[in-house]
């Protein structure tokens, strides 16, 4: 079976225009030429000026791209993996406080001050179901998770749903208790113990594995499953019963059941939906979605004009027997061009009689909600986004207090408690019940003595000694802060500022006896920011940044000069403002770099053939390249940590990579490690004087990419060898990746230079955040300026 | 919105945006189709330039209007072509353009075989979130539904490409055609 990124892979080496630039200017010209063409006919438009062809850049062809390249051209996969990573949804902030560099413990189950750790596939959930007797169960990435909401005990089922157990994407409990899972190819059924059965034995005659096929439990523990425009099936664990729906007698053309549920009484509700998502010139009234309903005999269809929202896309059925429709909202066009999006979304409630639609004006938190009707009787609207959850008393809504980070679906058991997923960077479960915030997590491993590790001696080809040969020179004295500054109150609003744009990595390195950050931005300007005042110069040097830079500026305190790595080698001395050098000869376009404080040298990796990445120092004083030797496993260098006398490389199966810099031995760590990805817009790390730290970071985790520390920025941990010194990302908003990261050693704290945001690299915000390393607290040290 | 304004905010968009919705097009249909769904979605957009969100929201309502004038096109096609289709038994999948096969590979047309097999809002999430590198979120806007729900379905229809991909006997029939 080809796992889900080699699909993806394989569907973006199927992309007929894998890159806009391919598209040529004539191409755009004509374009143009058309729009120019009929834009006066469609709307005046004083002071219209001419549209030109614009040749955007592709973030890949800029000096990140450069070294995306490379890694694509070393490790073909890494590529989808990148544009999967960019995927990933925005999350809002948390409010956990972070960990700092302490050891990680394990966490109690619940609160709010569940700490943020490393997590495991268990703990990614896509969705879930509760019984009445205070089980819960989650489809997981790690598999199908049974959680004990007394004891808050779980059992991960895995081989005792022998070959299925890969398969489930659904979980439903019916009214009477009975579990049932629902894939792809299978089903099960527990009743404490499994029935696995295959979907192709069952008589339908339309089926098309994979699509999605919605599923209900009936009063009576059968399974009730909806299978493409035409076919519904009820089966009881013995015998399936097929059933034409009314598609087949031609009732309602061109829809598709995209949810069912099924009534107390037996009654089957159908949420319809357009085929395509799109108009349908043959039955326009049903063009904004339908609910049919289905007694064993005869069909009942509902529409807009009964009182139905737009769009409806879900349905419910209370306990209490009442029909819940919700809508997402509906977009619709015509032959003529015109197009819209129909208004009245919401949802509705069918009490046997008519449907009540609510809308926002009611008291939803927004027009597109999910219904959770709860054990307890209760019926909340969650907003589909996280934006906040209401709750019904039989005539009006009421807000509730709302998790900052929740996915869907939700579930309401017994008592009352609200379970969903959460978006958290520890994953798992989340429970609110009023006040009473509860977190079910699957444990993992704790402490550095259950990683596991493995030691690895240098290569056969040897391993040069001069990084323990040569010592560093003293270093000239650290800046300070003047008495008088005030370092964490925020610069003046009004100060020229750098381009802000993502640049790529390590666009920004700490100028220790300057005690400033020199940042190069988007336009090749060099600037330095001055840490104790929190105020941007525009440099103006002679000479200027590489044209084409990949392991980007790195501080070398021994010599006091900030070198800049990429096609060639460029060097900035702040104390004559200048750039100069133009050195050739090293690895072109290496891949991170870090200062090593033993040697006094810059230390750099680059591969050397398709598998095989080396270790390369440069002495900037006599300005030569040094091949030392061939890491055990390639990956992202992201810094050093005198306390080990290591360098850090995270790998992209997300290990960590522990370097003696000195003979060439690694330590492999099974920690769960952040790779960075060098590639837009996951390449946010920099080092700070002791250790990394990585801006969300990514992996492959059952089948889908993820961040591995969503909304966090993590740093390595060398008393635990794990990465578990989390802050918080700062920020108004979440933000995918940050211009750059910098430690700055003055003021003990993590420096973050603009937020990056949507789709291109040019969207981003000019502030400027710092971290406190000890507390955690973020400041604001530049407020946008825009 | 001030007439000014608008032109300012049109141009804007425009210059950001204009690479990425042809190239929309371009995956999805022939040269000339693409030029003018592109065209026409540009003139949708300067006819509702107040409304077109600003940010990261701008290139999925692009995409969301690319969309519909996509479909707008394939009806109008479909309907031309409907009797000729009929008589010659034909099934009603777009060929793609000379120039658009010269760049795919028979492992290529297999794929894209199976991804036109799937329902066609599958094939747009995956389309959206692999072809035009659409996160999540964004994809969702597009769609009409959460990022949640595009991360699911994602999982979904990759697990479903895998097995048919896997599966002998899967070659296009001439003519083409969904087997339903």
């Amino acid at each position: 079976m080809k796992t889900h990124e080699e699909i993806l892979e394989r569907m973006s080496g199927a992309n007929p225009l894998p890159d806009v630039d391919m598209i040529t200017d004539g191409q755009l010209a004509e374009m143009t030429l058309l729009v120019e063409e009929a834009r006066p006919s469609s709307r005046a438009a004083p002071q219209r000026q001419q549209l030109t062809p614009v040749r955007t850049r592709v973030r890949w062809l800029r000096p990140a791209g450069a070294f995306a390249a490379a890694l694509l051209l070393a490790f073909g996969t890494i590529g989808i993996v990148s544009l999967v990573n960019r995927g990933e949804p925005d999350l809002a902030a948390e409010s956990s406080p972070p960990t700092t560099g302490a050891p990680r413990t394990t966490a109690p189950p619940d609160g709010p001050e569940a700490p943020t750790t490393p997590t495991s596939p268990t703990n990614r959930v896509l969705q879930v179901a509760v019984a009445g007797d205070n089980e819960l169960w989650a489809i997981t990435l790690g598999g199908v998770v049974q959680w004990d909401l007394v004891t808050r005990t779980h059992t991960v089922h895995g081989d005792d749903l022998g070959p299925a157990a890969a398969d489930f994407s659904d979980v439903m409990v019916g009214a009477d208790g009975t579990v049932w899972l629902a894939g792809d190819e299978y089903l099960a059924r527990f009743d404490g113990g499994w029935a696995t059965f295959r979907l192709s034995d069952a008589p339908f005659g339309h089926m098309r594995p994979g699509e999605h096929m919605p599923i209900a439990i009936g009063p009576d523990g059968a399974l009730w499953i909806a299978v493409g425009p035409d076919e519904l099936g009820r089966f009881d664990g013995l015998e399936w019963e097929i059933f034409e729906t009314p598609h087949a007698a031609n009732l309602l053309d061109w829809v598709w059941a995209s949810d069912i549920a099924v009534s107390p009484d037996g009654t089957l509700w159908a949420a319809l939906q357009g085929m395509s998502g799109e108009p349908n010139p043959e039955s326009p009234a049903l063009d904004p979605g339908a609910v049919a309903s289905f007694n064993g005999t005869d069909w009942t269809l509902y529409t807009d004009a009964d009182g139905l929202p737009d769009g409806v896309r879900l349905i419910t059925v209370a306990p209490d027997g009442m029909v819940w429709a919700m809508s997402f909202g509906w977009s619709w066009a015509d032959d003529s061009g015109n197009e819209g999006r129909i208004p009245g979304a919401g949802i509705a409630r069918f009490d046997g009689t008519t449907w009540t639609h609510f809308t926002e004006a009611d008291g939803l938190p927004s027009n597109s909600t999910e219904i959770v009707a709860g054990l307890d009787g209760s019926i909340r609207a969650v907003d589909i986004e996280g934006d906040g959850i209401s709750q019904f008393d039989g005539n009006s809504w009421t807000a509730l207090p709302s998790p900052s980070r929740y996915g869907l679906p939700a579930v309401v058991d017994a008592a009352g408690t609200l379970w969903m997923p959460s978006d958290a960077a520890e994953g798992g479960i989340i429970g609110i019940n009023g006040d009473n915030v509860f977190r079910l997590v699957v444990p993992v491993e704790e402490g550095p003595a259950a990683i596991p590790t493995t030691t690895i001696a240098p290569a056969s080809t040897g391993w040069n000694s001069i990084l323990a040969d040569t010592t560093a020179g003293p270093t000239p004295p650290a800046a300070i802060c003047s008495a008088g500054n005030t370092p964490n109150e925020p610069g003046p609003i009004d100060q020229e500022r750098p381009d802000k744009a993502f640049n790529g990595m390590l666009t920004a390195a700490f100028d220790q006896r300057m005690g400033q950050i020199i940042h190069v931005d988007i336009s090749s300007g060099t600037w330095g920011f001055d840490v104790c005042t929190n105020t941007w110069t525009n440099l103006h040097p002679s000479g200027t940044p590489p044209a084409e830079s990949s392991a980007g500026l790195v501080y070398d305190a021994d010599s006091d000069l900030t070198i800049a790595l990429g096609s060639a080698i460029r060097v900035y001395d702040a104390k004559i403002n200048s750039w100069s050098r133009n050195t050739t000869g090293g690895p072109e376009f290496p891949l991170g770099a870090v200062y090593d404080p033993v040697s006094g040298l810059v230390v750099t990796t680059k591969y050397v053939d398709d598998n095989v990445m080396a270790l390369w120092a440069y002495d900037v004083d006599a300005d030569t390249w040094t091949l030392v030797g061939a890491l055990p496993q390639g990956g992202d260098l992201l810094g050093y940590t005198p306390e080990l006398d290591r360098l850090i490389i995270a790998t992209f199966d997300n290990r960590t990579v522990l370097v003696d810099p000195r003979s060439g031995e690694a330590t492999i760590v099974a920690t769960e490690t952040p790779a960075v990805q060098f590639g837009w817009p996951k390449a946010s790390y920099g080092p700070t004087t002791d250790t990394a730290f990585v801006a969300h970071g990514v992996k492959a985790a059952g089948g889908l990419i993820v961040d591995v520390f969503p909304g966090y920025i993590c740093g390595f941990n060398p008393a635990t060898s794990t990465w578990d010194s989390c802050f918080e990302s700062p920020g108004d908003r979440a933000y995918p990746g940050f211009g750059a990261i910098v430690g700055d050693p003055i003021n003990d704290r993590l420096v973050i230079i603009n937020g990056i945001y949507g789709n291109f690299w040019v969207n981003a915000t000019d502030h400027v955040w710092a971290i406190n390393l000890q507390t955690g607290e973020v400041i604001e040290l530049l407020e946008p300026g825009d | 919105m001030r007439p000014d304004l608008a032109e300012q905010r049109f141009q804007e968009i425009y210059s950001a945006h204009q690479r990425h919705v042809l190239a929309y097009f371009l995956r999805r249909t022939d040269a000339t189709s693409a030029r003018d769904g592109a065209a026409e979605t540009f003139l949708v957009t300067w006819r509702r330039i107040g409304e077109v969100p600003a940010g990261d929201s701008t290139l999925p309502w692009l995409y969301g209007v690319a969309r519909r004038v996509l479909a707008n096109q394939r009806r109008s096609r479909d309907r031309s072509n409907a009797l000729s289709q009929k008589l010659n038994h034909l099934g009603t999948r777009e060929e793609s353009s000379p120039e658009v096969i010269v760049l795919r590979r028979a492992e290529d047309e297999e794929m894209l075989d199976a991804v036109e097999r799937l329902r066609p809002e599958d094939q747009e999430v995956l389309r959206l979130v692999v072809w035009e590198e659409l996160p999540h979120a964004q994809a969702g806007e597009v769609i009409g539904t959460s990022a949640h729900a595009i991360t699911q379905r994602l999982y979904r229809i990759t697990k479903h490409l895998a097995r048919e991909l896997q599966r002998p006997g899967r070659q296009r029939q001439a003519g083409g055609g969904d087997p339903r």
